[in-house]
């Protein structure tokens, strides 16, 4: 697993299974411009992928990806806020 | 490109769906954080840690008994070691021969099944040396064959699996990375070199 930046600088997540196909994905929500979109980090044992996307306005998201079911979350308490 | 953010970032997951990270305040603060398998989340600050941007605590790596590791910087921008049991207490570490200043100290970068985190120290020359700080405290630090003594040249550890080998990577007196593999057995390493030594 892991990201791949595209020709405009977006990150996109990846998978790839000892069989060798490879599954791309993006979090709902990831934003589209140069060094946005989906950052996935590290797995475990069972598949499940955990990384962070950055949406439109730059903010930071946590996201785990269990058996293709991406849920996301943020840390309570933080106000959106836009990156410098 | 690289953006200034704040926010949530998440960066391991253990068996059993228990996740640690790191979120940026909205003064780009640094915190730890624990989210459990029910996604409840648990927010924690190494002892020691600044709060000034840029400075707090980075939490990274998750073993299967929930324990979390990485490092934490303190006011002054120097880096320290710390574990986080599962049962919320946090205990805090230097490599011997750790630098003291801004952007020195130690990094832990994993931890495994049973408590032991690997990861590396920068001197007071800046120069990187690996360390496997044991579960019960005892540190050993170790200088990856080749690695250069110049500031940011020398010895990374990045990962210990669960039967005690260590891999991680070197940069020698050319600016070249090269990767390494530390066993158990630990034949092929040396102990950590102080500032000036010669290679």
């Amino acid at each position: 697993m892991g990201s791949y930046i595209d020709a405009k600088y977006v990150y996109h997540g990846f998978v790839r299974v000892p069989s060798g196909l490879i599954t791309t994905f993006d979090v709902p929500g990831a934003g589209t411009g140069g060094t946005q979109g989906t950052y996935a980090f590290s797995n475990n044992a069972d598949g499940a992928i955990v990384g962070r996307y950055l949406d439109a306005a730059y903010m930071s998201h946590g996201f785990v990806r269990t058996a293709g079911v991406i849920t996301s979350f943020d840390v309570p308490g933080l106000q959106r806020h836009a990156g410098l | 490109m690289s953006q200034a953010f704040n926010g949530t970032l998440a960066y391991s997951i253990n068996t059993a769906g228990a996740i640690a990270g790191l979120y940026y305040d909205l003064g780009f603060v640094i915190h730890g954080f624990l989210r459990a398998a029910n996604g409840a989340i648990t927010t924690f600050d190494a002892p020691g840690a600044g709060s000034d941007p840029a400075q707090g605590t980075l939490a990274y790596s998750i073993n299967a008994g929930e324990d979390i590791a990485r490092y934490y910087t303190d006011a002054s921008g120097s880096n320290h070691g710390f574990l986080r049991a599962a049962a919320g207490g946090i205990t805090t570490f230097d490599a011997p021969g750790a630098g003291t200043g801004a952007g020195q100290g130690t990094i832990s970068r994993s931890i495994d099944a049973p408590g032991v985190t690997v990861g590396y120290f920068l001197d007071s020359n800046s120069t990187k040396h690996g360390f496997v700080h044991a579960a019960g405290g005892a540190i050993v630090t170790f200088d990856a064959p080749g690695a250069g003594n110049a500031a940011l040249q020398g010895t990374i550890a990045e990962s210990i699996n669960r039967t005690g080998s260590v891999a991680g990577v070197y940069v020698d007196v050319n600016n070249v990375s090269h990767g390494f593999l530390l066993t158990p057995a630990g034949a092929a390493i040396r102990p950590a070199k102080p500032p000036g030594v010669p290679l």
